[in-house]
């Protein structure tokens, strides 16, 4: 396995582990009515996800001088290339739908957080943004995976 | 998923006759990951020239010793093959 491969392996599934557990408690805190401190979980995740990725990565490679400072070769540019095409793609039309549906969300949480309706709708929606942008990463992380493993 | 390329190679036999030389080996000594030349070796990555020319210059033969255009085949008849 190219140390390319373990790089979106590392990244696919430290991306679903921190936050998949960050989305689900979002979506608590929905649930609760109670958006206390989801910021400190956003820097929490956003800190383990920094330090998971370095540590994995150096654990993952057998000579950390060649592998980190290697540039990619041409299929591994050519690869990227079309994840990335993919994942622009994605995440234009998801930022648009988010965008779209903005209304609907506002409609859903105002009422449920009467004390703060709009700095409570303001979080939620930067939160979906947040989404979006996560799983356009995973996504790309993901054909990178598919393409590698296509070839091994 | 797009067709291959209409463009056969003898990596696999040329590997073979230079002593069982390795996919990394090779990859080592053009400068790639082992999963490109797998990928050029399964015809499913057409490399660049510069590539094709390394390749070649590895096993000491000429470029259309180790690279074959399929000649003749239109973009339709290599999906249908």
């Amino acid at each position: 396995m190219s140390f390319r491969e373990k790089n979106a392996w590392i990244a696919s599934i430290t991306t679903l582990v921190v936050w998949g557990y960050y989305f689900f408690e979002v979506w608590r805190a929905f649930e609760l009515r109670s958006i206390d401190g989801l910021l400190v979980r956003f820097w929490i995740c956003m800190g383990i996800t920094v330090v998971l990725m370095l540590a994995l990565n150096l654990l993952a490679t057998r000579n950390p001088g060649r592998d980190f400072g290697a540039a990619p070769d041409e299929f591994e540019r050519q690869v990227d290339e079309n994840a990335t095409l993919i994942g622009h793609r994605l995440r234009g039309w998801l930022l648009l739908g988010l965008a779209a549906a903005c209304p609907w969300v506002s409609t859903m949480i105002a009422p449920a957080f009467p004390a703060d309706p709009a700095g409570a709708t303001a979080i939620f929606i930067a939160n979906l943004i947040l989404f979006g942008l996560v799983v356009t990463e995973l996504v790309i992380e993901l054909i990178h995976i598919v393409r590698f493993r296509m070839v091994a | 998923m797009a067709a291959p390329p209409p463009i056969t190679n003898t990596i696999r036999r040329l590997r073979f006759d230079a002593n069982e030389m390795t996919q990394q080996e090779l990859a080592d000594r053009i400068g790639m990951t082992r999963q490109t030349v797998a990928a050029i070796e399964q015809n499913k990555y057409s490399p660049s020239l510069e590539a094709a020319f390394r390749i070649a210059e590895v096993f000491g033969v000429p470029i259309d010793a180790v690279f074959q255009w399929k000649a003749g085949e239109t973009p339709q008849q290599r999906t249908e093959s």
